[in-house]
């Protein structure tokens, strides 16, 4: 790491986007979720459930199954929205809407 | 830098699924309200809905790829390189998965803790493609070795397989001790672990069988060397796979035979291509490829064992895979990626017939007899997979082979290229001997037939088709 640019927060490549924060915490990554990292994450979940569903056909547990794999479906897909959010702001993702955000607000 | 923790959201992910998974099968296989259900299906589709999410997410975080290092001392590295391995990975896992609902139901296999070692054995192994550590890397290994010993005997009321896992404890713990006793002596010498430091202290530093600068650091890369080609079953460590192969349950076979092989052979390319290249004992690896394909052809003709024959036949492949990695130079490395994408395929086709014969109880060669009059497609199939495995054009095998043997030519290789040739003719009777069993030979015995299933067939037959189209449009491979 020493000979890396800890600028860079141990990047190989320069961001291909404009960098809103290289290092964005928690809370402002998830409140930076455009309507379609919540499509993403809705839809991995609402994924999951059938698939959960229809696992626990053979066994009669239709329901506990739901709810476990819909669960996992939920993990997965907030992890999903997480990694593109926090992409767009690192500047890793294409980000027009979010520069243009920050901009407007003063913060860019 | 909590913004590094998105590059490792997969790896994170399977392991909490994983955990979420045996609890779920914890509490509803005991409870009374549920009447005690059998949930190693339940679970088993609960681990590939995991995997598949894993998958969606490694391929959704390809532009996360410029991260570089990450954690306190730069344990793991996120590049193209790691990106293909572990995309490719939990697809194997995913086909393996696949496999098991049916042996599930034929053999009334009901411990789901069984396919929760799967996915937990895979996110070590993901681990273990990105690490850039000697202290990640063995980090990585164990925990992927511990779930392969657990599973080896998970049916718990077969002998065979209680054996076959003392085996793989015993034998498995021999070869990690021997690792880490390498990669002790490599920081006993030169103070560092971290593989970029590794290949600055180690440029240029001559070192042959018979002699180096320094005692330690060629002991240090030599049980290294050893330690790696126990885990790829390569000649002369490979006494256990056979045994293990034989003994263990199908499925756990076919997976024994294909993720760690992968995961592996991407820890090697980076030690020795990267870390310790020049100081390679290059030597070792000629020896133990072209002694890998020799007994991969020789051993395979005299089974009569339909598992140990594909165990050997995957000792053979080890042996031509190695042939990219003994070369040293991007040929040989792109060989090798091709070689192990092909081998992977292969071997999941090869199993997934195995596993879908496993009602008419085959395990000797001649219990194929009557296949080709039951089930023709199956026998078509089955045959293209073997023919593809003994490496006959046009099919994906013969490329992968191509590749191989052109890249041990290209870097002067000669005696490499020509025993990977001879060893081919020779394994070409071994592995024409299952087609030739199940399409010519008549039925001497009794066997029962069961018709397969649309689904079934379809789904061999497509994979199939994928896999040997690769070996026409090469696109797709390079």
């Amino acid at each position: 790491m020493d000979r890396l640019n800890r600028d860079n927060m141990g990047m190989l490549a320069k961001p291909e986007y404009p960098v809103i924060d290289k290092n964005p915490p928690f809370t402002k990554t998830v409140g930076n979720f455009s309507v379609l990292d919540y499509i993403r994450l809705s839809t991995i979940t609402g994924v999951s459930i059938p698939v959960g569903y229809l696992a626990g056909g053979n066994c009669n547990l239709r329901g506990p199954s739901m709810v476990t794999a819909g669960l996992i479906g939920l993990m997965g897909g907030f992890m999903y929205a997480y990694q593109n959010s926090a992409g767009r702001l690192m500047g890793l993702f294409p980000n027009d809407e979010d520069v243009a955000y920050y901009k407007k607000k003063g913060m860019l | 830098m909590f913004n590094l923790f998105p590059a490792v959201f997969p790896e994170i992910f399977l392991i909490n699924a994983t955990f979420i998974s045996p609890i779920h099968g914890v509490v509803f296989s005991t409870s009374k309200k549920y009447d005690y259900p059998p949930l190693a299906s339940n679970v088993g589709w609960l681990g590939l809905l995991s995997v598949l999410i894993t998958i969606l997410l490694l391929a959704a975080g390809a532009p996360l790829l410029t991260i570089a290092h990450f954690f306190r001392n730069n344990f793991f590295r996120k590049d193209d390189f790691t990106y293909y391995r572990q995309i490719f990975l939990p697809l194997s896992t995913a086909g393996t998965i696949l496999m098991c609902f049916d042996y599930f139901e034929q053999d009334r296999f009901n411990a789901s803790e069984f396919i929760v070692s799967i996915p937990l054995s895979t996110s070590s192994m993901l681990f273990m493609i990105s690490a850039y550590d000697l202290i990640a890397m063995y980090s990585a290994i164990e925990p992927q070795s511990l779930c392969s010993y657990v599973i080896a005997a998970s049916k718990r009321n077969s002998e065979f397989s209680t054996e076959a896992g003392l085996k793989y404890l015993i034998l498995g713990a021999f070869s990690p001790g021997i690792l880490l006793f390498g990669c002790s002596m490599i920081y006993g010498s030169t103070g560092v672990t971290h593989f970029d430091q590794l290949a600055e202290i180690l440029t240029g530093y001559e070192m042959t069988l018979f002699g180096a600068r320094s005692g330690g650091i060629f002991a240090g890369i030599l049980f290294i060397a050893v330690g790696f080609l126990f885990k790829i079953t390569a000649v002369p460590f490979h006494m256990w796979a056979p045994d293990i192969y034989e003994g263990s349950p199908t499925l756990v076979a076919a997976f024994f035979s294909i993720a760690p092989k992968i995961s592996i052979f991407a820890n090697m390319l980076r030690v020795f291509i990267h870390s310790f290249y020049g100081t390679t004992l290059q030597q070792i690896f000629f020896f133990c490829s072209i002694a890998s394909m020799i007994l991969g052809a020789l051993a395979a003709m005299a089974q009569t064992k339909v598992k140990r024959l594909l165990a050997y036949s995957s000792i053979g492949h080890v042996g031509y895979i190695c042939i990219g990695f003994s070369c040293g130079t991007i040929g040989g490395i792109q060989s090798l990626l091709i070689g192990i994408f092909i081998y992977v395929l292969m071997t999941i086709g090869a199993f997934a017939i195995v596993l879908a014969l496993r009602r008419t109880r085959v395990k000797y060669m001649a219990d194929l007899g009557a296949l080709a009059g039951t089930n023709p497609i199956l026998a078509i199939t089955f045959s293209i997979i073997m023919f593809s495995y003994a490496g006959i054009p046009p099919l994906a095998g013969f490329c992968s082979k191509f590749y191989l043997f052109f890249a041990a030519l290209s870097c002067g290789a000669y005696l490499l290229a020509l025993m990977g040739v001879v060893t081919s003719v020779i394994g070409r009777w071994a592995a024409g001997r299952l087609p030739g069993v199940a399409v010519l030979h008549p039925c001497t015995g009794h066997v029962a037939y069961q018709k397969l299933r649309h689904s079934e067939l379809g789904g061999i037959n497509r994979h199939i088709c994928y896999s040997e189209s690769g070996g026409i449009n090469r696109h797709i491979l390079q």
